[in-house]
């Protein structure tokens, strides 16, 4: 949905799924390590299914589940 | 009812309120608090805001008038315990009624319904004054109730005017003309006094849906890049459906690129043919169009183009002379 600049914005960033060990950091969000880019299609959905959220898939390949 | 549609449309159009904090305190400590923190939850999710503290605390106010209203009326509580409330609100009212009575020669004092009434709505708005809270649809309201007596006013004047220049010795000749006259000045006048809506100022076509990489773009124009999924992405490509608002002239864009003009399109869009998943909306600077697009649960284009073309301009965003000039037809 689109928002105006002086809108308080209210997403959150729920998981984020990659496969480099070096992007899995600490933080609110949960980061988690994939094996292989199948596993990580299908972590970023169950995820994103059970915490009714939306999944956006990030130009590097990584995924992160947002509520928005 | 209407309180609550007045925030609605004004949280959308972030006309937001913030009141004092000792006031928010001594709400907080009402029973009716709880019932406007259940209603803020239930508004938050079937219209998608953000409720503050403060739109609690405004609904608070109300339901604590409406309840106090109805125990004094009741009886459960007596009259006197307004004056607890507010002394100097409570003396002030009843000398002013006091002295409508003379003048009138009616006597209202002992209308309780009338005193509660006022004084209720005397310290809300006292309230809302001190809190700076102000109405944004109070010109709108005023102008449609207003307008309402003067249509009457005109309608009985023309029918009386025909029947009297007529004035024919058959009666049902008369009341005929009268009538058919009527008649035409409400069709006219209805089409003089209808409100605007998008279609007005703008022209609504249907636009393909197209995604690339995870990410939508509906002609072209970049929407979201929610649909990071695969079965987002297959159902947004397979049942989405999308419409760009064309402003026909560039000052219009003023109206369309308002959040809350482009929440009211999308609103009235999802009502039409309903929101099975995602829904955006998204403005494009360059050249002013506006998408609105969602997965709808019926497909049907036509009404969903139909409906964003009636949305309502509303009342705050359209007060451009260029919006509302009008003409006999209703349309420019």
């Amino acid at each position: 949905m689109g928002r105006e600049s002086n809108m308080k914005p209210d997403y959150e960033i729920l998981a984020y799924i990659t496969m480099n060990a070096e992007r899995v950091l600490s933080g609110k969000a949960q980061s988690l390590l994939a094996k292989d880019e199948e596993e990580q299609k299908t972590l970023a959905q169950d995820i994103a299914k059970a915490l009714k959220a939306d999944t956006v898939k990030l130009k590097c390949g990584d995924y992160m589940v947002i509520r928005v | 009812m209407i309180h609550l549609g007045i925030s609605i449309s004004r949280i959308y159009e972030e006309n937001l309120i913030t009141m004092e904090r000792n006031e928010m305190r001594l709400l907080k400590k009402e029973n009716e608090w709880k019932i406007a923190e259940y209603i803020g939850e239930r508004l938050s999710s079937s219209f998608e805001l953000e409720i503050t503290d403060s739109e609690l605390g405004f609904i608070t106010i109300h339901l604590v008038g409406a309840k106090l209203q109805n125990d004094i009326e009741s009886e459960k509580i007596s009259e006197s315990h307004l004056e607890k409330l507010n002394r100097e609100l409570y003396t002030e009212l009843r000398r002013i009624i006091d002295s409508i009575s003379k003048i009138t020669g009616y006597n209202f004092k002992q209308d309780k319904k009338l005193f509660t009434g006022l004084f209720l709505h005397l310290r809300t708005a006292v309230k809302r004054i001190k809190n700076d809270i102000r109405l944004p649809y109070i010109d709108g309201i005023a102008k449609t109730f207003e307008s309402r007596n003067y249509f009457s006013l005109l309608f009985s004047f023309l029918t009386a005017l025909t029947i009297q220049l007529v004035g024919s010795s058959q009666v049902w000749l008369n009341v005929f003309s009268g009538a058919l006259v009527a008649v035409v000045a409400i069709y006219l006048l209805h089409r003089f006094s209808k409100g605007k809506t998008i279609g007005d100022i703008a022209d609504v076509e249907i636009a393909n849906v197209e995604l690339k990489n995870s990410e939508l773009y509906v002609d072209d124009i970049y929407v979201s890049n929610l649909l990071g999924s695969e079965n987002a992405s297959k159902m947004y490509q397979k049942e989405g459906i999308a419409a760009i608002i064309y402003p026909k002239e560039e000052h219009f864009r003023i109206t369309l690129d308002n959040f809350g003009q482009r929440q009211a399109a999308l609103f009235e869009a999802t009502r039409a043919v309903g929101v099975k998943r995602y829904h955006f909306t998204r403005k494009d600077y360059k050249k002013g169009r506006v998408v609105i697009t969602l997965v709808p649960i019926i497909q049907d284009k036509d009404a969903f183009i139909e409906a964003i073309k009636k949305t309502p301009l509303l009342e705050n965003v359209k007060k451009s002379h260029n919006v509302m000039d009008t003409n006999l037809a209703g349309r420019k």
